[in-house]
């Protein structure tokens, strides 16, 4: 996870610190980077436990700018990632789902700070709190060969973000966005495990204090009015 | 930008030779499991032409002479001692061994005191005394010198596939990893030390209660129960506990709710040890443990052959038991061996949580042999006079003959005494002479104990849906409970005894199949115990049976 995590950081000082440069500086009028955007993102949602897979992440924002160098952003999104099981000796009582399918809906609020470079590149940097929808659909296919269904049900997640990105004019209205924010999220579930054919045969559980944190990194265009 | 590099590249490679490091350095403390009677083991290793384990034993004998060899060979399968001589392979350099026909080694090896055995290519099989292995390993045509590699039978019971265990072997857990705690009750281990790592855990944890602490208790069985739960559960953490008497088995009982255990199989049965509804100082200890949240799992006993029960008649009132027309019950033994027969009546009275009230109703027990007549042999007189503890039981044992012989028994009623139901017990190795039996009721104390679930015994081949063997213990208990539970496979493969029966060898894999289900299921062992019963197949009459219980054992539904 470490190393799928250096390569975005590493783009994105380099994009830093080329948009501070003096050479950009001297396309500064072209570009206003203060005016509300839309952004249309896709990227990979680096997982935070060896037995998540990454996920594919799709996403939607907007900006409204509250100051020249400030804004608030609203985006929603989308990832999917398969859970793995977990080794017996892995198994610790920390409880965990189960093996199967992971998808979420963050709804994140950001407040961003641009900073004024008044060039093609404007880097940024933001940080906000979460509400996330999660569903995880686990997958029983051989425990019910041998007579058992499950589930588990996911509660809402809260947390908070961090991060940093950095957008390139391709023109005075559209710019490339490279983005990257780490996610820390707080949620639980309630689990259940049924004999099929004895459904009286039950037993249930919860799970609370579930953290899910995870990497994402984005590409996407902007789109300024 | 250059020096930088190499400054972060010299640093990762000292991070790595030191990470290299760290392996090698923990490869220099050495670890050696001694057995009891061993000396310590130094570093001061003899001839290096030696493999590690011969090495060991050299230097177990210099310093503990034949007789800690001897108590290292007891643990170690792969040490052959032959006398004072182990067996060894050496390993002869080809460019020396083609010298000669290798008959001076073969004369050099005799001169020893050993014998080659077998000579193929160029490894030798022979016996070696102790104090001739470093003498050959000297010789220039000696490689190497090590114990012979022996394969290792892994027997897995087919009780495994029969109850469908092996349908859970792949899967993951469901929001659980448990690891089962299993404690086996017996009376011995014997042999245990060596199928560690093999057909027992790497390692398990015993405690022996019999007064001299010996925890293999002359007998294997414990041993065998053990390897069929390791068969059903490999992940089920073992606890092994020995006793010789009902005290030692109440501390080794609550030895086991100590450990925290979560089931206790115990293939283990009691005669004339309580009235067999559930009641008396053996089923107090099922009920113990299940008030501490322990799963008893009992077999039912191998006594349904053996077993008679009736009301005390006497047409002839002459005051003894009339059996089919006469006073005599006879049995055949064969010859050298020990006879014992338990009787017991439904005269217990009110058992108080620790002791019954006992019998006012007097009956006496007597032993005769045939030889052209009935000759009396010896009785049991016990007095049931209606004080408290007196308990309506009488037993005659160890009596022998030299040749097959027709023995026989009369039970008497004292006078005054009201009728009960006799109960006689006989040994079950010798069942097929009886001369009257009635399986019905025969279920082993404490297989009675409403808290304890009962196994009975059935074959495990196929084709043999509704067969039963017809020695397993039966219900009902003497409230007219249903008994046994479950059934389960039994005669079946066991390292221990080769074949492994009767219904000592059912109940561990019920224990098993428990365990199995405790670390792959969220269920608790109690949840999972009403989900064997509506999982069973029901097997003989419909619904539960005195035979069958609920039926079979089938845990993948």
């Amino acid at each position: 996870m470490k190393r799928s995590l250096s390569l975005p950081l590493v783009v994105c000082c380099l994009a830093l610190v080329f948009a501070l440069s003096p050479s950009s500086r001297a396309m500064a009028e072209e570009f206003s980077a203060s005016r509300t955007n839309i952004v249309l993102k896709g990227g990979i949602s680096f997982p935070p436990k060896d037995h998540y897979r990454e996920a594919i992440f799709l996403g939607f924002g907007v900006d409204f700018f509250l100051s020249p160098c400030i804004c608030l952003e609203v985006g929603i999104s989308r990832f999917s990632s398969e859970v793995s099981s977990l080794e017996f000796d892995d198994f610790t009582d920390q409880r965990d789902l189960d093996p199967g399918t992971l998808a979420g809906y963050p709804l994140q609020l950001s407040l961003k700070y641009q900073f004024p470079t008044g060039s093609r590149f404007v880097p940024y940097l933001l940080a906000g709190g979460d509400l996330v929808l999660y569903d995880h659909q686990v997958d029983l296919s051989d425990w019910e060969k041998v007579g058992f269904t499950g589930e588990n049900k996911m509660k809402i997640g809260f947390g908070f973000h961090g991060g940093l990105g950095l957008n390139i004019f391709i023109t005075p209205g559209i710019a490339f966005n490279i983005d990257t924010r780490y996610t820390y999220t707080i949620t639980g579930f309630t689990w259940t495990f049924t004999d099929l054919n004895h459904p009286e045969i039950t037993v249930s559980g919860e799970v609370n204090n579930l953290k899910l944190h995870y990497l994402m990194a984005t590409a996407g265009i902007k789109i300024y009015f | 930008m250059k020096k930088n590099a190499s400054v972060t590249i010299t640093l990762l490679g000292l991070l790595l030779l030191f990470l290299l490091a760290l392996p090698a350095r923990a490869q220099n403390v050495e670890t050696y499991i001694l057995n009891p009677g061993t000396t310590d083991f130094k570093s001061d290793l003899p001839e290096p032409k030696l493999d590690h384990q011969l090495a060991k034993l050299v230097q177990i004998y210099r310093t503990g002479g034949l007789p800690a060899v001897r108590e290292m060979a007891r643990y170690h399968p792969q040490v052959d001692l032959i006398s004072d001589r182990v067996k060894v392979v050496a390993h002869i350099r080809r460019a020396l061994a083609l010298d000669g026909p290798h008959g001076d080694l073969r004369d050099f090896v005799a001169f020893l005191g050993g014998q080659v055995e077998l000579a193929r290519e160029q490894v030798f099989q022979l016996q070696i005394p102790l104090t001739g292995i470093e003498k050959l390993a000297a010789r220039r045509d000696i490689r190497r010198i090590r114990l012979p590699l022996k394969p290792h039978l892994h027997v897995v019971t087919e009780g495994y596939e029969f109850s469908g265990a092996d349908q859970f072997e792949t899967l993951n857990g469901f929001q659980n990893y448990h690891t089962p705690r299993v404690g086996i009750l017996d009376l011995g281990f014997n042999g245990y030390q060596s199928l560690l790592g093999s057909e027992l855990p790497d390692e398990v944890t015993t405690k022996s209660f019999r007064w001299d602490g010996d925890i293999n208790g002359g007998t294997s069985h414990g041993t065998a129960c053990a390897e069929i739960v390791h068969d059903m559960c490999g992940q089920a953490k073992l606890y092994f506990a020995n006793f010789n008497t009902l005290t030692e088995m109440g501390e080794a009982v609550e030895w086991f709710i100590e450990q925290e255990v979560d089931i206790i199989s115990s293939s283990i049965g009691w005669y004339n040890a309580g009235a067999g509804d559930g009641t008396g100082p053996v089923c107090r200890l099922v009920d113990l443990a299940a008030a501490n949240n322990v799963l008893w799992i009992n077999s039912s006993g191998n006594d349904a052959n053996s077993h008679w029960e009736g009301q005390f008649v006497d047409d002839n009132l002459n005051g003894f038991c009339d059996f089919g027309g006469d006073d005599i019950f006879s049995f055949y033994m064969p010859a050298y061996q020990s006879l014992w027969v338990y009787m017991n009546w439904n005269d217990w009275g009110t058992w108080d949580g620790s002791e019954y009230s006992g019998s006012a109703n007097d009956y006496d027990l007597y032993l005769y042999y045939y030889s052209g007549g009935w000759h009396y042999v010896d009785s049991s007189l016990q007095a049931q006079n209606g004080v408290r503890g007196q308990w309506p039981v009488e037993g005659i044992s160890g009596w022998y003959s030299t040749s097959p012989l027709q023995w026989g028994i009369k039970v008497k009623k004292k006078t005054g005494a009201a009728s009960k139901k006799i109960e006689l017990f006989f040994d079950f190795n010798y069942s097929y002479n009886h001369e009257f039996n009635h399986p019905w009721g025969s279920v082993a104390i404490p297989a009675d104990s409403a808290n304890a679930l009962a196994v009975g015994a059935i074959p495990w081949l196929s084709g043999y849906t509704d067969y039963y063997y017809t020695y397993s213990g039966r219900g009902p208990t003497e409230d007219f409970r249903i008994k046994p539970d479950l059934t389960a496979a039994s005669s079946v493969s066991n390292e221990t005894y080769g074949t492994f029966g009767g219904t000592s060898a059912s109940c561990p894999h019920v224990a098993g199949a428990i365990a199995l289900l405790y670390h792959k299921t969220p269920f608790s062992p109690q949840d999972i115990v009403e989900l064997l019963l509506a999982r069973a197949d029901d097997w003989g009459a419909t619904g539960k049976d005195n035979i069958f219980g609920e039926g079979k054992l089938d845990i993948d539904d």
